[in-house]
């Protein structure tokens, strides 16, 4: 698998219930691609909090630290290229997601929720769309990215 | 019969079709001959099924169609809360839609000349379009507020799956439009169903429901208006024909030799606006070992 597939296919979840990120807004508007793409980022970057502070020394400060500059740079100014990297460099450690019970899993798909419900989502679609967002990244790491 | 995307798009009132009377009265025989109380178990599933063969097939359209939709939950509702004489209160409206207007009147005469009462021509049966506004004010008039909670329950929290179906499941054209005219049968069902008036938030509902709970409706309820304001808009831009989608295919595929990453996501933006049927590109994702 390509980080590009990866990438493709958190979009394909995530992008369905993208609306909710403005659902708390008064001043709904036709919701702009780039900010399907800095949700996503936002989502990831809570992923990457929770599971980068478990796996202690395998990663370390200054991965952790380039990973969390290019989703930043992603949820601000949308920038794919920013996210493609961010997917690349966490590649290699998302076969340990893959190697986790599900209820490990359970602690990175609460960080991704609680994430979610703080920009608008209900918390049965943070749930929904959190789950998917682990599986995503435990297939890719079964997978291996090329 | 195909389905009307448009009578579906914009409700309006149209005749209950014949076919839904006599499926409402054969529906009702076969509860009023029952002594079992456990018939809902089994009745309430199968009207469920029945109702989506309707509004799919295009049998019922509109507010009929968002109306046959509420049926189903205004009765899961009421046996959820209240069991057997929850969905006995729902159903004696039910069985009213299953009457004609020739049998209604036959009915009215004998209960007049039983209990010597005057009848009242003018009073006319209850059709599709009156029933879910008829349940909303006697469950209200009754005190059946726990019914009245579920039933928001039930009708709003549905929405998201059919939206999501609508988006994503479809292997074919019709498939699509079946899974469309659903949607708009949910979207159009939560007017019955109102969070806010034009004084603001509905007071009743926050005796009903925490705060939290409300918070997660109001949410949904944007999800919702976006969910109406993509199909609506790409059928007015006449992007929800076979034609168009055709079209879209083909670009697809243009735009898949030029870019390949961006055909994906111009092609997942597209689906998740209503844009793009499910079915466009299905074997190029397939083809992506995830």
């Amino acid at each position: 698998m390509t980080t590009e597939d990866l990438y493709i296919s958190l979009y394909e979840e995530f992008s369905p219930t993208a609306e909710y990120l403005q659902a708390d807004s008064r001043d709904r508007a036709f919701l702009a691609e780039t900010a399907i793409l800095m949700g996503l980022a936002f989502a990831l970057s809570a992923f990457v909090e929770s599971f980068f502070g478990h796996l202690g020394e395998k990663a370390s400060e200054h991965l952790l630290s380039r990973i969390n500059g290019r989703l930043k740079i992603s949820q601000e100014q949308a920038d794919r290229s920013a996210m493609l990297e961010a997917l690349e460099l966490m590649g290699p450690f998302l076969k340990y997601l893959d190697e986790m019970t599900s209820g490990q899993r359970l602690v990175y798909q609460s960080a991704v929720v609680s994430a979610l419900e703080s920009r608008g989502y209900p918390h049965d679609v943070a749930e929904d769309t959190a789950s998917q967002v682990i599986h995503r990244l435990a297939l890719a790491g079964a997978a291996g990215l090329a | 019969m195909s389905i009307d995307l448009r009578a579906t798009l914009f409700p309006e009132s149209e005749p209950q079709p014949d076919a839904v009377t006599e499926g409402l009265h054969r529906l009702s025989a076969s509860v009023l001959a029952s002594r079992d109380p456990s018939i809902w178990e089994r009745i309430i599933p199968a009207y469920t099924e029945q109702a989506r063969v309707w509004v799919r097939s295009g049998i019922v359209n509109g507010t009929n169609a968002a109306s046959v939709i509420f049926i189903s939950h205004a009765l899961s509702a009421a046996h959820k809360v209240s069991g057997h004489h929850g969905a006995g209160l729902i159903f004696g409206f039910v069985i009213q839609l299953g009457m004609s207007e020739a049998a209604l009147m036959k009915y009215q005469e004998a209960i007049a000349s039983a209990g010597g009462l005057a009848v009242d021509r003018d009073e006319t049966v209850m059709r599709l379009e009156n029933f879910p506004e008829t349940v909303v004010n006697y469950l209200l008039k009754k005190d059946e507020l726990g019914i009245l909670a579920e039933l928001y329950r039930s009708a709003r929290l549905s929405t998201d799956h059919v939206a999501l179906a609508a988006m994503q499941e479809a292997k074919d054209f019709d498939t699509w439009i079946a899974d469309l005219a659903m949607l708009a049968a949910y979207l159009a069902m939560r007017y019955w169903l109102p969070l806010a008036n034009d004084e603001g938030d509905m007071p009743l509902l926050k005796d009903l429901f925490a705060e939290s709970e409300l918070q997660t409706f109001r949410r949904k309820e944007a999800f919702s208006a976006e969910c109406f304001a993509h199909p609506f808009t790409s059928f007015l831009e006449e992007k929800i024909t076979p034609e168009h989608q055709q079209a879209v295919a083909a670009e697809f595929e243009r735009l898949d030799r030029v870019d390949h990453l961006g055909a994906r996501q111009w092609l997942a933006l597209g689906k998740s606006r209503f844009q793009i049927a499910p079915y466009i590109g299905l074997s190029s994702s397939q083809a992506v070992s995830l």
